[in-house]
């Protein structure tokens, strides 16, 4: 057997285990480990299930067609006439609202461990990427996600008629066409950051205009009790605030405190710092994975003190 | 004592210095541009290369090597840089003698000519898609026909069409992979323009 039909047929296992439902976040982390082995694994995966999900469309071929086979003769002209004109009305539904989705509607909770990372594809080319400790859920519409706990990326495609909306913490985000985060990792506030295009924010129990804004690119929202604060930055500093997304953060003049914080969300050993030092300045980039080699830097080039511990890593003068 | 220092580790600057796509992105894009082109790769790559069973191995490479390219920049001309790709591909196997002797590659100069040829092909299979698809799924297998049709269809589960053909749903699931594989094999490897007048 050569090698392409080897990859194919796994290929072909993780698409029928999707889409019968054998699915979880073993599953997903397996199906993501075999994927990220190879290019060729990528490029089998990918063929076969675009093909599989241009099947999609047989349901347009539901009840009208398939009962061709048994004729009512005596009235075949007007039966005819009225087959076309419900199957040319399944077909124009279709195309508008057919399960466009490449994750079947069945199970729409998806969530990320801490230090996991998931990306979801919509049929209309949209995505949502979930950081580390994350859950989303996600509308059987496919336009529509609430953010029950952690950071989501969503780069959406813009549908006039049909609006993306995000639900997080009290608020409801409509994009206008977008990139942007929601986070919500501290009790009490709500972050929302965009890159590209426009989305409206507003709180969904009152109507009082300190309470609802339009973000524009570079804008980050922090919602809280008291209002709304909207901020704005390069729109670069917010790119590399998602370069999550990479497994990667970036750090820009954070203080040691900030972002030993900031590992934290991704790893289970957590970074302890000694308020001593705690005001100290970093920069770099680093990979979200690995808090130790950020440790050790931190010996080498501040010349700090490293304790390993099972559960904590103790930074000290 | 400085309070300020800039540090980065190894290879984290390669990794995020600009143009490096995402995943979702490179995946789309290669949806969205480079998958409807298998038609005519495949007829392409059937033209110019003898060994019909070294074809699927062929395409597969080509898309790896599209893909990676791809992680570092999106080709601005996909159709164009596609072709290229499997032009450069055969061609280096006739040169390493791989798999076959030098006339295998009929005539090399040719093979820029067809990558340059406009494609009305894919507005066609638009059009016809639905029709494509029926036509397709005749050529299945019954089983796995079957099977297609009563998920995608009736939209049966899988203990519900095991039941109705009255199998184990681990042969459902077997039908159905086999079935996925067939099908876009022959959507992939039939040219649409040839039913078209």
């Amino acid at each position: 057997m050569s090698e392409t039909s080897t990859i194919e047929e796994i290929a072909a296992s993780w698409i029928r285990r999707k889409e019968f439902g054998d699915w979880n976040d073993v599953a997903e982390r397996e199906c993501a480990a075999w994927l990220e082995q190879s290019v060729l694994h990528r490029v089998a995966y990918l063929r076969l299930e675009e093909g599989w999900k241009r099947t999609e469309r047989l349901a347009a071929l539901r009840e009208p067609t398939f009962r061709r086979a048994h004729p009512l003769r005596a009235t075949q002209n007007w039966t005819g006439l009225f087959r076309i004109a419900t199957a040319a009305v399944v077909i124009a539904a279709i195309g508008f609202v057919a399960r466009p989705y490449l994750f079947d509607a069945s199970d729409d909770v998806y969530s990320t461990p801490v230090g996991g990372r998931t990306i979801l594809t919509l049929f209309d080319g949209s995505h949502v990427e979930l950081n580390t400790n994350t859950v989303l859920r996600l509308g059987k519409n496919r336009r529509s996600a609430t953010l029950v706990k952690g950071e989501a990326f969503f780069d959406i495609k813009h549908d006039e008629k049909n609006p993306f909306v995000v639900i997080a913490s009290g608020h409801r985000i409509t994009d206008l066409g977008t990139k942007f985060t929601v986070r919500d990792t501290t009790p009490g506030t709500l972050e929302v950051a965009l890159m590209e295009g426009k989305a409206r924010i507003e709180n969904t129990e009152t109507q009082l205009s300190n309470h609802s804004a339009v973000l524009k690119p570079g804008d980050t929202a922090i919602a809280s009790a008291s209002g709304l604060k909207v901020t704005r930055k390069p729109v670069q500093t917010l790119v590399n605030a998602i370069s999550w997304r990479n497994g990667m953060v970036v750090f820009r003049h954070m203080s040691l405190a900030d972002a030993a914080a900031e590992f934290n969300r991704y790893t289970q050993k957590k970074l302890v710092v000694d308020p001593k030092v705690a005001h100290l300045t970093i920069d770099g980039t680093f990979a979200t994975e690995n808090p130790e080699t950020f440790a050790r830097l931190l010996r080498v080039a501040l010349g700090l003190t490293i304790q390993s511990r099972a559960q904590h890593i103790i930074i000290t003068r | 004592m400085v309070d300020r220092v800039d540090i980065n580790n190894e290879g984290a600057i390669t990794r995020t210095s600009g143009a490096r796509m995402s995943t979702a992105e490179v995946d789309a894009w290669f949806r969205r541009e480079v998958l409807p082109l298998e038609a005519m790769l495949m007829q392409f790559l059937q033209q110019n290369w003898r060994n019909a069973s070294d074809v699927p191995d062929l395409r597969q490479e080509v898309y790896a090597r599209v893909y990676q390219a791809a992680c570092e920049n999106l080709p601005e001309r996909p159709k164009q840089y596609v072709f290229a790709i499997a032009r450069n591909l055969l061609i280096n196997r006739v040169r390493q003698g791989q798999v076959v002797p030098i006339e295998a590659a009929s005539d090399l100069e040719a093979l820029e000519i067809a990558a340059d040829a406009p494609g009305p092909e894919q507005a066609a299979i638009a059009r016809d898609e639905l029709r494509h698809l029926q036509a397709a799924l005749d050529r299945l297998p019954p089983r796995a026909r079957q099977v297609i049709v009563l998920r995608r269809v009736e939209g049966l589960s899988r203990a519900e069409i095991a039941q109705r053909m009255g199998i184990t749903e681990g042969t459902v699931s077997q039908h159905l992979e086999h079935g996925i594989r067939a099908l876009v094999e022959i959507l992939g490897g039939d040219p649409p323009t040839v039913r078209r007048s």
